[in-house]
């Protein structure tokens, strides 16, 4: 018996980067911006979409692609805002592939949209390795979190387009270091706006909307 | 837990290659993919998902070897090009933050130990 070594060289995310790359072109066609909202369990990121629907929704035609384990609690939120929206329920996964979020996305109205909002599964690590296709990844961290978790999960940070730092009507109860935080959003990614917002007081969302706008090029 | 997704590729991969022609009779010994740094993969979460995966398949029994690749970057200031640490993207020369990463996201294949039957090598 011998042996024998056989080199392969095969991208193993290369089947994600095709479904990545159709959902591009789609976008494209259709003149469509989408972000892939990623932050932590309760970090706010369905309250985020709630407020910019509320303040944003007359001027853009938003659309959300709702990710999660398990229940439709998040979808039937939006729903009530009248909002198109899909449930990706990934049944255990700890995040949306592209080939899903595709499938979902030309399901939804496209003619009637203009931005298409994922809101991934809520998670800092996995979310943060796969491309769906997004115009930007968008970073999420509450307040409540602590300012160390842009060193704790680089790769998420790195990786976005912008952060936001949420739930700031409640820093007076809290020790959280905004500075520091900023510095060490700083140290994974040097260009990422960086939104200091209340979904809940509606502080700070109008340079969201701002940015948002931006990328849809609605300004 | 995003390894095992990421698993499914190298195991389909590896499948897929052991079923071509030349290989057929031949049994898979290693398996080895490089992973960058930047990568947020677990060795062992990804080695357990390796043996579930491969389990009752032509690549059963066979170990999964998991290369490292250095986070580098190339500063847009002054052209260093370098190694950096996980999550501090400055120029090791100016201290820059015009930082872009060349190295340290690699997920490949990279190769496939056999055992020949017929003692080739």
């Amino acid at each position: 018996m011998g042996t024998r070594e056989i080199k392969v060289y095969k991208d193993l995310m290369g089947a994600n980067e095709k479904w990545a790359a159709k959902t591009r072109s789609l976008l494209a066609e259709r003149q469509l911006s989408m972000l892939n909202i990623i932050g932590s369990p309760g970090c706010g990121k369905t309250a985020l979409l709630e407020k910019t629907a509320e303040v944003y929704g007359g001027r853009v035609r938003l659309a959300v692609l709702e990710g999660d384990v398990e229940t439709t609690r998040d979808a039937e939120r939006l729903d009530a805002l009248k909002i198109p929206t899909s449930q990706l329920l990934t049944g255990g996964a700890c995040h949306l592939e592209a080939k899903l979020v595709h499938h979902a996305l030309v399901d939804l109205p496209l003619e009637e949209i203009d931005v298409v909002i994922v809101e991934n599964v809520g998670n800092l690590v996995c979310p943060a390795e796969f491309d769906v296709g997004e115009t930007a990844k968008v970073a999420v961290l509450s307040v409540t979190e602590g300012e160390d978790k842009p060193l704790k999960y680089p790769l998420l940070f790195h990786e976005a387009g912008a952060v936001v730092l949420s739930k700031t009507d409640l820093m007076p109860h809290l020790s959280f270091d905004m500075e520091s935080c900023i510095d060490f959003v700083r140290r994974a990614n040097a260009s990422a706006p960086v939104f200091q917002l209340s979904a809940r007081s509606g502080d700070g969302i109008d340079a969201w909307i701002d940015w948002l706008s931006g990328i849809a090029g609605k300004e | 837990m995003h390894e095992f997704s990421i698993c499914r590729a190298i195991v389909d991969s590896v499948l897929a290659e052991l079923e071509k022609a030349e290989h057929k009779g031949a049994r898979l010994l290693r398996t080895s993919v490089v992973a960058g740094d930047f990568r947020q993969l677990v060795p062992d979460f990804l080695c357990n998902a390796y043996e579930i995966l491969t389990s009752g398949t032509p690549a059963e029994g066979s170990t999964l070897e998991i290369r490292a690749a250095p986070i580098i970057g190339e500063c847009r200031d002054c052209g260093w090009h370098g190694n950096l640490a996980v999550g501090e993207f400055w120029c090791g020369a100016c201290e820059s933050v015009k930082i872009d990463l060349v190295g340290g996201m690699e997920l490949h294949l990279e190769s496939i130990e056999l055992e020949t039957p017929d003692g080739n090598t």
